[in-house]
C-alpha cells in the first residue's frame, strides 16, 4: 500500500526510509505476542504429544517408541468410531438449537418494544458464570432415574418413568441440553453485541417501508450479522467436538462408547489420565484433531463460498 | 395495532419462558443450599426454601478459607483479563485492519492451534512449567494464556465491520501513529467487543480448576474452585455445602457482569457516530 | 518519533508487568531448610485422609521441623498431581497415595525405600496384607506405610429380610449366607416373599464378587489370566442375579442410590468399614441395618499410604513423620476425628473400636469388620489391574441395562483387556 502513495510530503528522505522499515515492521509486532507465547508454550506439548501418538508412556516412567502400533489400534478401534459418532450426535443436537435460539433471543431483545433488555440479557447469561461441579449435581438430581424432577412430574401425570442417564438416546440428548442451558446465554450475548452494531437507521427505513418483524429478522438481522454467525457456528464446532465436561458429569463411572456417554474427549481422558495410556491416548488426540480440520475445512468453504455467492 | 400488540404477547412470552429456563436451575440451587444433606435426596423433592442458608454459608466461609482464595482469584483474574484484553485486542485490530505479507497463513494458523484439545496438554505443559521454576506461581496461570486464539479471532471479526477504514485514514492524516490510532480510534469502537471479552476472559480464569490445581502447591495461594473442593471429602460429600459454596463464589462474576454489561449496551453508538 | 516513544514505552510497561508478576512468585523456592536452620517437610494428602489431631500432634511431637500439610481434593486429578511431581524438583516430600498403590510400584526407584530405614521392625503391628501390598514383587522395596484400610461387611435390611423370612440378627445372618452361592439363594427368597431385589445393581455386584478374589487379573508375569477363571465365574454369578431380576440397577455412587435406600428397595450389599457414614445419607431408614460377615470371603474396598518421594532432601527425617502420622496414636485419632479404620492391629483391641451405632439398632458395627480385617490375604495386582476390570464393570453395566447378550459382552470386554499393554 504504501508503495503506491507517492506524494507523501515528509521531506528528510532517511526518516521516511525508517519510518517506512518501522511501519512494515508494526503489524508483525503488534501480533508477535501471540505467536512468541505459542512458540514457547504450546509447540512443545503439541510436539510431545506427537512424540507420544507413536509411544508408549504410564505417566512416570520412559517414553518407549512403538511405531505405528498405536495407529493400528486407533483404526479397529470400535470405542474410538463409537465416541465420534455420539459426540457428532451430541454437537449437531446442541448447536443447531441452541444458535437458531440465540440469535431469535438476540433479536426480540435487540427490539425497541421490548423492555428491561438488561434483566433478560442478565438472565439469559447466569447459566454461563456457573462451575461444573454446580452443573453435576444440578442436572445429576433432575434427571436422576428415580427421584429426578422430571420423573416425579411424569409419574405425576401418570406415566413411565424414564432411565434418562442408562439410555443411549437420553443421555445424548442430556448432555446437548446442559450444553445449551450453559451457552445459550454466551450466544445471545455475542449475537446481541454484534446487533449493536448494526445502525438503527437500517430498521427505521425497513419499519417505514412496512416490514414485518419476522423480514427485519431475515432480511436486515441475519445477513449483517454473517461474519459474527460464522463466528459462532466456528466456536460451536471447535467447542462442541471437543465436549467433554458435560458427560464426565452425568455419568463419572463406567461410561461407555455403547452407552452414549462416551464422547471423544472423554475418552482420551479415560485412556490418558484413568489407565494412565499416555501414548495412545495421544494417537486419540490426533484422530480428533485430523477430524476437527476436515470439519472446519468443510465448514469453512460451505460459509465463505455462500457468503461470496450471496453478496456479491 | 391490533397485530402489534399480538406479536408483542409472542414475543414476550418467548422472552419470559426463556427466562425461566435459564432461571430456574438457580433458584433450585438455592432451595438446595437452604436445606440439609439428608433434606435434599426426600422424595417429593422439597421445593422451597428451608432454613439453613445462613449456617451453610458461615461454614462454607469459615471452612474453606474463603476470603484469601477470593483476593487470590481477583488478583489472578483481573490481571490476566487486562493482559488479553490488551494483546488480543491489539493483534485482532491489526489482522482486520491492517495490510502485510503472510497474514492469511498466519491467521489461518492461529486458528489451527484452537484445535487442539487441551486436556492432552496437561503433563507435557506441566513438565516445561518444571523447568520454567514456574509451579506454584501465578505466572504459570496468567502467562501463558495472555494472549489467546480466541480473543484475537473475535476481536478481528467484530473489527472489520465495525471500524470503517476512513476513519483510521484521517487518523492516520492527522498524524496519528499506528498504534495511537489502534489506542484511540480502535479501541472506542472495540468497546463492546472488549467488554464481552473481559466478561470471558474474567469467568474463564474465575472457574479454571484443572490446571491450578495441579500447578499451585501453597494452600496460602489457592483460588476460589481449589478452596472449594475441601468441602467434597474422601468418602463423603455435603451437597448442601458444595453448592452454597459455588452459589457465593459466583456472585463476584455476577456483579463483574453487571458492570460490564453497562458497557455491552452503551455500545457502538457514542463511539462510531463522533470521531 | 512519536511512535517509536509509544512503542517503547508499551516494551518497558510491559516489562515492569513480567517482573512485577514474577516477583510475586519467586519468593516459595522450595527449600529444604527454613532460615531459622529447621527442616522443612511438605506433605500433601487429599480430603480427609490425615486427621486434624494428627497433624497437630504431628507438630508437636517435630518441633525442629516445619511441617507443611498441603489439603488437596480427593479425585482422579490427585493422582495426575502426584505422578506429575515424582520427575519434578517441586514434589512435596511426603504425600498419601490411594489403594491403588500397586500403580507407583513399577516406580520404587522415585520413592525412598522404607526398608532401608527399619521399616520391617514394626511389620508385625499392622494388618500383613496391607503392609505386603506395599512392597514390589522381590519384596526388596516397600514406598509406603499404610495408614487406614476398607475392611467390607454385610449390611442389610432387618425390615426386608424379616418380611422375606429370613434371619436377622447378625450372627444367624453371618451363619446362614456364608458363600455367594447361599447370597444368591438368600435373594431368590426375598424377590418370591415380597417382590423386592436383594441386590443394587450388577456393577455394584461385580465389583463385590472382584474384591474378594484370591488372585489379581494378572499374574506375576505380567499374563492376563483373569483370576484363573475367578472372574467369570463371578460373572456368571452376577449375569443369574440379572436374568432372575434380582438387581435393582441403580448406580451405588448416584443421587437414586440414597433414595433407593431411604424407600426400602432393595436388601443388601457388601460395603466397606467408611460406608457406615454413607449410608446415613438415608436418614430415613435408620435402624433398619446391621452388619454381618461379608459372604463369599473376606474383602477390603479403599485405604490409604503415606509413601516419602524420592526427591526429598530429607528422607530421614521424612520416614520419622511418616511412621509417627501411622502410629498409634495418629491412626486413633483419625479413626475417632475421620472415621478411618486403622491399619494397626493393636487398635482393634482399644475401647475406642467399639463403636454402637443407633443408625444399626445398637449394634457395634466394627465386629465384623475387625473380623475381615485381621483375615484379608494378600493379593498380587498388577498396574493394569483396575483398567482391565472396569472393562468388565462397563460391560456388566451394559448387559444390565441396555439387554446386552452376557456372552458377547464378556467377549467384548476380554478383547478390550487384551489390547492393555
Amino acid at each position: 500500500m504504501d508503495d503506491t502513495i507517492n506524494d507523501v510530503k515528509d521531506k528528510k528522505s532517511f526518516k521516511d526510509k525508517y519510518s517506512k522499515i518501522s511501519e512494515k515492521a508494526t503489524p508483525y509486532i503488534f501480533i508477535a505476542p501471540f505467536y512468541i507465547l505459542f512458540l514457547i508454550f504450546g509447540l512443545f506439548p503439541i510436539v510431545f504429544s506427537a512424540i507420544l501418538a507413536f509411544s508408549k508412556w504410564d505417566g512416570i516412567g520412559d517414553v518407549q517408541f512403538t511405531g505405528l502400533e498405536n495407529f493400528k489400534t486407533l483404526l479397529a478401534d470400535t470405542d474410538f468410531w463409537l465416541s465420534i459418532k455420539n459426540t457428532l450426535i451430541i454437537w449437531v443436537i446442541q448447536t443447531v438449537p441452541m444458535l437458531v435460539i440465540a440469535l431469535v433471543l438476540a433479536f426480540l431483545i435487540n427490539l425497541s418494544i421490548v423492555k428491561r433488555k438488561e434483566f433478560y440479557k442478565t438472565t439469559f447469561f447466569l447459566p454461563y458464570v456457573t462451575s461444573v461441579v454446580a452443573v453435576t449435581i444440578l442436572f445429576g438430581l433432575i434427571f436422576s432415574n428415580q427421584s429426578g424432577l422430571i420423573n416425579a412430574v411424569l409419574e405425576l401425570l401418570g406415566k413411565e418413568p424414564i432411565a434418562f442417564i442408562d439410555s443411549p438416546f437420553w443421555i445424548r440428548i442430556i448432555i446437548a441440553l446442559v450444553g445449551i442451558w450453559q451457552y445459550l446465554g454466551y450466544n445471545m450475548i455475542i449475537y446481541f453485541s454484534g446487533l449493536q452494531k448494526i445502525s438503527a437507521d437500517y430498521y427505521e427505513a425497513a419499519i417505514i417501508d412496512g416490514a414485518s418483524n419476522y423480514q427485519l429478522f431475515t432480511k436486515i438481522t441475519v445477513p449483517l450479522l454473517k461474519p459474527i454467525i460464522l463466528f459462532t457456528v466456528m466456536m460451536s464446532t471447535i467447542g462442541g467436538l471437543q465436549v467433554f465436561a458435560e458427560a464426565q458429569v452425568l455419568v463419572p463411572t463406567n461410561a461407555t462408547a455403547e452407552g452414549g456417554a462416551l464422547t471423544i474427549v472423554y475418552y482420551i481422558y479415560q485412556t490418558a489420565f484413568l489407565q494412565s495410556r499416555y501414548g495412545y491416548g495421544s494417537t486419540i488426540t490426533w484422530g480428533l484433531v485430523v477430524i476437527i480440520l476436515i470439519i472446519s475445512l468443510i465448514n469453512w468453504y460451505l460459509t465463505s463460498y455462500r457468503i461470496k455467492g450471496e453478496d456479491d | 395495532m391490533k397485530k402489534l400488540s399480538l406479536s408483542t404477547i409472542v414475543i414476550r412470552f418467548t422472552l419470559i419462558v426463556g427466562a425461566i429456563f435459564s432461571l430456574f436451575p438457580f433458584y433450585w440451587m438455592i432451595v438446595m443450599a437452604s436445606r440439609t444433606n439428608s433434606e435434599i435426596f426426600a422424595i417429593p423433592p422439597y421445593l422451597t426454601l428451608g432454613g439453613h442458608l445462613i449456617e451453610n454459608t458461615i461454614i462454607v466461609l469459615t471452612e474453606t478459607n474463603f476470603f484469601q482464595a477470593f483476593l487470590n482469584t481477583v488478583f489472578y483474574a483481573v490481571v490476566s483479563t487486562i493482559l488479553i484484553l490488551f494483546f488480543d485486542s491489539l493483534a485482532g485490530y491489526t489482522f482486520a485492519k491492517m495490510k502485510f505479507k503472510g497474514k492469511k497463513i498466519l491467521f489461518v494458523f492461529l486458528l489451527a492451534t484452537m484445535m487442539i484439545p487441551g486436556q492432552i496438554n496437561i503433563i507435557p505443559q506441566f513438565i516445561m512449567m518444571d523447568w520454567m521454576g514456574w509451579v506454584g506461581s501465578y505466572n504459570a496461570l496468567i502467562i501463558p494464556g495472555m494472549a489467546n486464539a480466541f480473543g484475537i479471532f473475535w476481536i478481528k471479526q467484530y473489527c472489520e465491520n465495525a471500524i470503517p477504514d476512513s476513519i483510521i485514514e484521517a487518523a492516520k492524516m492527522d498524524g496519528c501513529s499506528t498504534f495511537g490510532t489502534y489506542w484511540r480510534i480502535g479501541i472506542p469502537i472495540l468497546k463492546p467487543a472488549l467488554s464481552f471479552l473481559a466478561i470471558y476472559s474474567f469467568i474463564g480464569a474465575w472457574n479454571n480448576y484443572t490446571w491450578p490445581l495441579i500447578i499451585l502447591n501453597d494452600e496460602s495461594k489457592y483460588v476460589i474452585s481449589l478452596a472449594l473442593t475441601r468441602l467434597q471429602g474422601l468418602y463423603f460429600t455435603d451437597y448442601p455445602l458444595v453448592i452454597t459454596g459455588t452459589l457465593i463464589s459466583t456472585i463476584p462474576v455476577l456483579l463483574i457482569f453487571f458492570f460490564f454489561s453497562r458497557q455491552l449496551m452503551a455500545g457502538i453508538t457514542d463511539g462510531a457516530v463522533k470521531e | 518519533m512519536r511512535k517509536r516513544k509509544k512503542f517503547f514505552g508499551f516494551l518497558s510497561s510491559l516489562l515492569v508487568l513480567m517482573l512485577v508478576l514474577a516477583g510475586c512468585s519467586g519468593s516459595d523456592e522450595a527449600g529444604s531448610k527454613t532460615s531459622d536452620g529447621k527442616v522443612k517437610l511438605t506433605i500433601n494428602y487429599y480430603v480427609g485422609a490425615i486427621s486434624k489431631g494428627s497433624m497437630d500432634a504431628a507438630k508437636k511431637a517435630f518441633p525442629d521441623y516445619e511441617l507443611n500439610f498441603v489439603e488437596l481434593p480427593a479425585d482422579n486429578n490427585y493422582d495426575v498431581k502426584l505422578k506429575t511431581s515424582l520427575n519434578s524438583k517441586s514434589a512435596p516430600d511426603i504425600a498419601t497415595v490411594n489403594s491403588n498403590i500397586q500403580d507407583f510400584l513399577p516406580y520404587a526407584d522415585k520413592f525412598v525405600n522404607l526398608l532401608e530405614y527399619d521399616a520391617d521392625k514394626i511389620a508385625d503391628q499392622y494388618v500383613e496384607w496391607k503392609w505386603e501390598a506395599a512392597k514390589t514383587g522381590d519384596k526388596k522395596s516397600m514406598i509406603a506405610m499404610p495408614l487406614d484400610i476398607g475392611p467390607t461387611g454385610l449390611f442389610y435390611r432387618v425390615d426386608l429380610f424379616e418380611e422375606a423370612g429370613l434371619p436377622t440378627d447378625p450372627k444367624e445372618v453371618s451363619n446362614l449366607i456364608v458363600t455367594k452361592e447361599d447370597y444368591l439363594e438368600a435373594a431368590k427368597k426375598m424377590n418370591e416373599a415380597i417382590g423386592k431385589p436383594m441386590f443394587l445393581s450388577a456393577v455394584g455386584l461385580l465389583g463385590e464378587q472382584y474384591r474378594a478374589l484370591d488372585s489379581g487379573m494378572y499374574n506375576e508375569k505380567g499374563e492376563l489370566t483373569l483370576a484363573d477363571g475367578q472372574l467369570k465365574d463371578a460373572w456368571d454369578f452376577v449375569v443369574k442375579a440379572i436374568d432372575a431380576g434380582y438387581t435393582l440397577g441403580t448406580k451405588s455412587n448416584s443421587i437414586d442410590n440414597v433414595n433407593a435406600i431411604n424407600e426400602g428397595m432393595y436388601g443388601a450389599y457388601i460395603g466397606a468399614s467408611w460406608g457406615v457414614m454413607d449410608v446415613k445419607d438415608a436418614d430415613k431408614s435408620a435402624g433398619k441395618w446391621r452388619i454381618a460377615k461379608t459372604p463369599g470371603g473376606y474383602s477390603n474396598q479403599g485405604g490409604s499410604y503415606l509413601a516419602v518421594l524420592g526427591n526429598t532432601a530429607n528422607p530421614k527425617e521424612a520416614v520419622e513423620v511418616v511412621k509417627y502420622l501411622t502410629n498409634e496414636e495418629s491412626q486413633l485419632a483419625n479413626l475417632t476425628e475421620n472415621s478411618l479404620f486403622p491399619s494397626l492391629k493393636s487398635i482393634y483391641e482399644k475401647p475406642e473400636m467399639i463403636s454402637k451405632d443407633e443408625f444399626f439398632g445398637g449394634q457395634d458395627v466394627n465386629e465384623y469388620f475387625i473380623d475381615a480385617a485381621e483375615n484379608i490375604t494378600y493379593v498380587y495386582r498388577d498396574t493394569r489391574d483396575t483398567s482391565a476390570f472396569t472393562y468388565f464393570e462397563d460391560q456388566i453395566s451394559l448387559v444390565e441395562s441396555q439387554g446386552k447378550d452376557p456372552e458377547k459382552a464378556w467377549n467384548d470386554a476380554v478383547k478390550k483387556a487384551e489390547v492393555l499393554k
